[in-house]
C-alpha cells in the first residue's frame, strides 16, 4: 500500500457515507489526475469502492453528469484495517529507538 | 473642452469598455480549449469501447477543476495538468476498468469487442496483392526488415515490425487455396482472407503445404531473427516444385559474442528455423510426399523477367517498394 493509496482511503473513511467525485478528491488529497484515477480504478475494481454515474440533465444543471465513488459494503472494513497496519507501522518507526533521538545538549 | 470633444471621449470609452469586455469573454472561451483539446488526446489512447464513459467522466470532473478559480491562467494551468494526467494514465485506468464497466456504450461507432479480442477491422475477401500489402509497406516504412515473394509476374514486399505479422493457411484442397493473414498496426488488426486458384502455382497439395509452412515460419522467423528473406515461389509453369531462396536468407547470421541461440525456436523447426523435413523418409501419401526439389539459383526479384499474367490479379511493376507512391484501392 503506498502514501496515495492511503490519502484516498483516509478521505473515503472521513465520511463513510459520502459520495465523492473526482475533482473533490484531488481537492482533498492534493494528488494529481494521473495518480488519483488509476488508484480509484484498482480499488473499484477490488471491490472496496463502488461508482455511479449521476443521474442528473446536463442542459438544466449546466454541467456534465459526474461519476460519484463511494465505499462499498465489502470495502469499509479491510480500508479501516489497511489504515489501522499502515499506522501502526509508522508508529514502530517514529520510535526512539529507530528515530534520531533529541540531540544532547552541551556544556556552555 | 467642448462638448463635442466630451461626447466622443465618452463614446470611445464605452466602444472600448465593451470591446474589451468581449475580448475577455473570447479568451477565457479559447483557453478552455486547450484542456479539453488534451482531454480528446487522452480519449484516443483508451479502448474505444470505454472512451465515452471515461471521457464522460473526466470531463464532468475538468469542468469542476476550471471553475475552481477565479484566476483564469491558474485555472488553465489546473486543467492542462488534469488533463495530462489522463495521458499518461488513462490506458492504465482503462485497464483496471476493463472487466468492471461493460464495453456496451462504444464510442465513436467503433464496434464493440469482447475484453481479449484486438479491434478488427475485417477486409473480407481481399486479394492479397492489394490493400493488405500495399497498406503494409506504406504504414511499416520505417520498419527495417521486409519479407520479399515473387510469386509468377507478382512480386509482394512485406514490410514486418516485430510480431506485426501474422500468417495462416485456412484452407486447401484441389480447387481452392486461402490464407488469412493477420497484420497488426499501431493498436489495430487487419484481418484479410485471400483466396488463391491452385492450379495458377501448377502445385500438388503436399508442395503446396510446404510451400505454405515455410513461409508461415518465415514470417514467424521475425520475432527472433531479423532478416530479409526472399522468396522465389513457385511459377505457373508444369515443372516440379521448386522453392528457392537466396543465400542471404539461408545463411545463419553468426551470433554475437556472448548471445546465445534463440531458445524460443520451436523443436519442429531447423536451425534456421525451416521446417524440419526428413527427406529421406519413404512417402506415405498426402502431405509428406516427397517432392523433387531443383538446385537453387539465385534470383534477384528486382531484376527477374516477367512472366505470364496470372488472371486477374495485378501484374508487378518493377518498383522500388520503399520509394514507390502509396498504392489506394481506387488506383
Amino acid at each position: 500500500m503506498t502514501v496515495p493509496v492511503m490519502q484516498v482511503i483516509s478521505a473515503f473513511l472521513e465520511d463513510p457515507q459520502a459520495k465523492r467525485y473526482g475533482a473533490e478528491l484531488i481537492r482533498a488529497t492534493h494528488l494529481q489526475s494521473g495518480t488519483l484515477y488509476p488508484i480509484l480504478a484498482r480499488l473499484e475494481r477490488n471491490g472496496w469502492l463502488v461508482s455511479q454515474k449521476e443521474a442528473i440533465d446536463p442542459k438544466k444543471e449546466g454541467r456534465p453528469a459526474r461519476r460519484y465513488y463511494e465505499l462499498s459494503p465489502d470495502g469499509a472494513a479491510p480500508m479501516r484495517q489497511a489504515r489501522a497496519e499502515i499506522h501502526e507501522a509508522l508508529k514502530k518507526i517514529e520510535s526512539p529507538a529507530i528515530g534520531w533521538g533529541k540531540p544532547e545538549a552541551h556544556p556552555a | 473642452m467642448t462638448i463635442g470633444s466630451a461626447l466622443i471621449t465618452a463614446t470611445i470609452a464605452i466602444i472600448s469598455a465593451v470591446l474589451a469586455g468581449l475580448v475577455q469573454k473570447e479568451v477565457e472561451g479559447a483557453i478552455k480549449i486547450l484542456p479539453f483539446g488534451m482531454l480528446n488526446v487522452a480519449r484516443l489512447i483508451v479502448p474505444a469501447s470505454q472512451r465515452r464513459d471515461l471521457y464522460d467522466e473526466w470531463a464532468a470532473d475538468l469542468y469542476d477543476v476550471l471553475d475552481g478559480d477565479d484566476r483564469p491562467f491558474v485555472r488553465v494551468w489546473y486543467g492542462i495538468r488534469f488533463s495530462l494526467g489522463f495521458i499518461w494514465s488513462g490506458r492504465k485506468i482503462a485497464r483496471e476498468l476493463q472487466p468492471l464497466r461493460s464495453p456496451g456504450t462504444a464510442a465513436d461507432g467503433a464496434p464493440t469487442t469482447s475484453p481479449s479480442e484486438p479491434p478488427t477491422i475485417a477486409l473480407p475477401r481481399v486479394n492479397v496483392n492489394v490493400s493488405l500489402i500495399q497498406e503494409l509497406i506504406a504504414r511499416a516504412r520505417k520498419s527495417q526488415e521486409s519479407e520479399e515473394f515473387v510469386v509468377g509476374d507478382m512480386r509482394f514486399t512485406f514490410p514486418i515490425r516485430k510480431r506485426g505479422l501474422g500468417y495462416s493457411r485456412e484452407e486447401v484442397t484441389s480447387a481452392l487455396y486461402r490464407l488469412r493473414v493477420v497484420v497488426r498496426l499501431n493498436r489495430y488488426w487487419l484481418l484479410s482472407v485471400a483466396d488463391f486458384e491452385p492450379s495458377l502455382f501448377s502445385l500438388e497439395e503436399g508442395g503446396f503445404l510446404e510451400h505454405d509452412v515455410n513461409m508461415a515460419f518465415s514470417v514467424l522467423r521475425y520475432a527472433f531473427q531479423p532478416r530479409i528473406t526472399k522468396y522465389d515461389a513457385p511459377s505457373t509453369q508444369p515443372r516440379p516444385r521448386t522453392v528457392e531462396r537466396s543465400a542471404a536468407a539461408t545463411r545463419r547470421p553468426s551470433p554475437r559474442p556472448g548471445k546465445r541461440v534463440s531458445p524460443r525456436v520451436p523443436p519442429y523447426l531447423g536451425i534456421d528455423g525451416n521446417l524440419d523435413i526428413d527427406r529421406t523418409a519413404p512417402p506415405t501419401g498426402g502431405v509428406s510426399q516427397r517432392i523433387p526439389r531443383q538446385a537453387a539459383r539465385p534470383v534477384d526479384p528486382l531484376t527477374a523477367p516477367l512472366q505470364r499474367p496470372m488472371g486477374s490479379l495485378r501484374a508487378a511493376r518493377p518498383v522500388d517498394p520503399l520509394t514507390a507512391p502509396l498504392w489506394r484501392p481506387d488506383d
